[in-house]
């Protein structure tokens, strides 16, 4: 059981993401734009994001992932910057533009395609909270 | 010279692309450019080469004439002297030959010196013509004539403001030696005359008809050598213009190739073109020899430019002094530019006049009415050049507009379809509580109908895709190795043949074969062509196989399946065709597999070919151009 916090503006996708991922034991959480997200991330310190790319402008999620990963020691969002990052997109099939994770670039742990079905979107989310329990347990 | 070479004009010799380098003056970097190459440097070498092979014949025409005249014919000749002058000839001209070869550091590139080369020659010709006077009777001398020769060439070869001053040293030289030859200062040789070398009134009777005829020849001379260089540019020029009509289609190209070529042909100073735009104002847009300031000028209101508003009622315009013609709207920035005169014509397009070509001269500059002509004719065939350049333009604006229109539109339609697979996936994965069968079997056919309009707008969008702008496409270009993409591909279908029974063999023997593509778009072009035999076969299987023919890659993949009805054959290319047995086997098909499959095929530069018998089966022959690093041994 970990707590999820998904940024995402389209509340169908939200609403596909959150019934698997509550059933699957999650305790789950929404925010419908990239600043919002950001505010909230403070707050509830997710164990996990999803993050949606295209919102309020067409790279909110670019900007959300590289706040959280501001490695500054002020950094507001320093409770968040380990936090597994899943980059939730359909931008492969929109714009000639290719991503891959990248921790310079853009720091997200990996990235999943808007049409996998929720089978997926939980064993991506699992696989991302075991990898990230296992780093935090490591000296 | 009265054969029109046009390969000595220097026009015919600017390589492609030169001319957008000058683009319509902006790029030349400095506000005047130099004054063009007509082709005269060109000119004057062929010019010396002529005289040089004239002057083989002079040499030994006088030491032949000298004996025949004197042995066979027993003239008084000064025999010696005259085969010497003759054997001198030849000599100085062995030397002249032989210089411009031998000399070191190649002294005679440039277009000045050249003509210093020729000055020099011509000068110890006349030396050597006067000796040919001395010997054959001074003022008597019927050789008197050869000096009309020489003054023809010296009139053809040296810069024409200079013509006149060569020609009078004829008439000082013969002068020269008549006077010596009166006073006894050279030994007078007789030869045919009757003793008129001593009479003054003789002297300066022959003199003055010299002289005289001498002008008048130089006159001639060089005004027909004016005449023919004016029609030798402007043949050039026209020719230049008609030919750039047809070489290029892009806008600023061809303006700027219309006035090089007008400056070029009429040895002017600069030209521009102005053209129409929207709101009816003259733009100047393209200019050669001009300041970027000149260019750079706002539209112009029709209403002032009142030149510009007579030659498009179709008149061709010679304002003679920009200074004091009343229609010039502002004199003193036209002055500036160093312009006296202009002559201006029509560009006149199908649909009548739409700007103006504007020839401009500097101050010593006059514009005939042959240049009017002449101007008339490239705005005629310049304003379908400069038309046909921005159809095109428009043509392809649209083609973009139209591909991002449609790519918007298909992400647009995309995104509802797959929150809505997302949710049916949710509802049909159990999570919201059980299904029961009938929900269970209504909710699959729903997501079956949904993932139909996925294919649909994902084939659309492969298929705008395929149609955007070249650009955009190659960003994923590299090397593609056909032998992975074909296994890659054909294991997804292995579990679909598997259920159906039939055989799926894939036989890429050459690893190597590759090409310089986007491996997605080779992935869409197998998967639609595997896709196609495995769902259009019932028994038997699928053969996929890669060889190499030359340059090129073979992918063949035929099926034993329904086949494709003779006579629907023509049509498959066409998007949203299906054949009438198709439709039987799959009720719902987008229909644009193989318009993709055609798309993927020709913007790799490759060939499609299907053979097909209904009920027998389907062979699929696409041809790839192999990648250029890909060779043998690879």
């Amino acid at each position: 059981m970990a707590r999820v916090l998904m940024i995402d503006d389209d509340s169908d996708i939200v609403q596909a993401a959150r019934i698997p991922l509550e059933a699957a034991g999650h305790e789950f959480h929404s925010a419908p734009s990239g600043a919002e997200g950001l505010r909230l991330a403070r707050t509830i310190v997710p164990d996990l994001i999803i993050l949606d790319v295209m919102m309020e402008t067409y790279t909110a999620g670019f900007h959300v992932s590289l706040n959280l990963r501001d490695p500054s020691p002020d950094s507001p969002y320093a409770a968040c910057r380990h936090t597994p990052i899943l980059m939730l997109t359909a931008i492969h099939t929109t714009t000639p533009l290719r991503f891959a994770p990248d921790q310079d670039y853009l720091p997200v742990d990996a990235f999943l395609e808007k049409s996998a079905g929720p089978e997926a979107l939980v064993a991506m989310v699992d696989e991302l909270l075991a990898k990230s329990r296992g780093r935090g347990t490591l000296p | 010279m009265s054969a029109i070479d046009l390969n000595r004009l220097g026009v015919f010799r600017t390589p492609p692309g030169e001319g957008a380098a000058t683009r319509a003056g902006k790029d030349t970097g400095s506000s005047q450019v130099s004054p063009p190459e007509t082709g005269a440097d060109q000119e004057l070498t062929s010019s010396l080469a002529w005289l040089i092979r004239l002057r083989w014949i002079a040499g030994f025409g006088v030491v032949l004439a000298t004996l025949v005249g004197a042995r066979i014919a027993g003239l008084p000749l000064a025999e010696r002297p005259l085969v010497l002058i003759g054997l001198g000839i030849i000599a100085y001209n062995a030397v002249f030959h032989l210089i411009p070869a031998r000399l070191p550091g190649r002294p005679l590139e440039s277009l000045v010196a050249r003509q210093w080369f020729a000055r020099v020659q011509i000068g110890v010709d006349w030396v050597a013509t006067a000796a040919l006077i001395h010997f054959t009777g001074g003022i008597e001398s019927p050789a008197i004539i050869f000096y009309l020769f020489h003054i023809t060439i010296a009139s053809l070869l040296l810069p024409h403001d200079r013509g006149f001053f060569y020609v009078a040293l004829a008439p000082a030289l013969v002068g020269a030696v008549a006077v010596g030859e009166y006073l006894g200062l050279l030994r007078h040789v007789p030869f045919v005359g009757g003793g008129g070398y001593a009479s003054p009134t003789y002297i300066a009777t022959v003199l003055s008809f010299f002289t005289g005829s001498a002008y008048a020849m130089a006159y001639f001379s060089i005004s027909i050598s004016r005449r023919l260089r004016r029609r030798e540019r402007e043949i050039a020029g026209l020719y230049e213009s008609v030919r750039l009509s047809t070489s290029t289609l892009e806008v600023p190209l061809v303006l700027a190739r219309l006035t090089e070529a007008v400056v070029k042909a009429l040895h002017c100073r600069a030209a521009s073109i102005r053209l129409l735009d929207r709101t009816g104002r003259l733009d100047t847009i393209a200019t050669h020899g001009l300041s970027d300031a000149y260019e750079g000028k706002a539209p112009m209101d029709l209403g002032k430019a009142l030149v510009d508003r007579e030659v498009l009622s179709g008149k061709i315009v010679l304002v003679a002094d920009v200074a004091t013609d009343a229609r010039v709207y502002h004199p003193e920035e036209v002055q500036a530019e160093g312009i006296k005169t202009m002559l201006c014509a029509p560009l006149l397009g199908k649909s009548g006049a739409i700007g103006v070509l504007r020839a401009y001269g500097g101050e010593d500059h006059e514009f005939t009415s042959d240049d009017g002509v002449f101007l008339g004719a490239v705005g005629a065939h310049g304003a379908v050049a400069i038309e046909n350049a921005q159809a095109y333009d428009v043509l392809k604006t649209l083609d973009r507009e139209k591909s991002r229109f449609v790519r918007i539109v298909t992400h647009e339609l995309r995104s509802p379809l797959q929150v809505t697979q997302n949710l049916m996936a949710v509802l049909r994965g159990g999570y919201t509580g059980p299904l029961n069968e009938r929900q269970v079997d209504l909710l699959e056919r729903a997501r079956h109908r949904v993932a139909f309009l996925e294919t649909l707008v994902d084939d659309l969008l492969d298929l705008a895709a395929g149609r955007t702008d070249v650009r955009e496409e190659k960003l994923d270009h590299g090397l593609v190795r056909l032998a992975d993409a074909l296994r890659r591909v054909s294991a997804r279908f292995e579990a679909a043949c598997r259920a159906k029974g039939l055989f799926l063999r894939v036989a890429c023997p050459d690893e190597s074969l590759s090409v310089w593509s986007d491996e997605a778009a080779i992935d869409r072009l197998a998967d639609n062509l595997v896709g196609n035999a495995v769902k259009y076969t019932r028994v038997g299987g699928v053969r996929v196989e890669l060889t190499r023919e030359e340059e090129t890659a073979r992918i063949v993949v035929a099926d034993t399946g329904i086949g494709i009805p003779t006579a629907e054959q023509p049509r498959l290319f066409q998007e949203f065709f299906r054949a009438r047995n198709a439709k039987e086997v799959e009720e719902h098909g987008t229909g644009l597999g193989l318009a993709i499959v055609r798309d993927l095929v020709t913007r790799c530069g490759g060939r499609v070919a299907i053979e097909s018998a209904e009920n027998q089966g389907t062979t699929v022959t696409v041809l790839l151009p192999l990648a250029r690093d890909n060779g043998p041994d690879s």
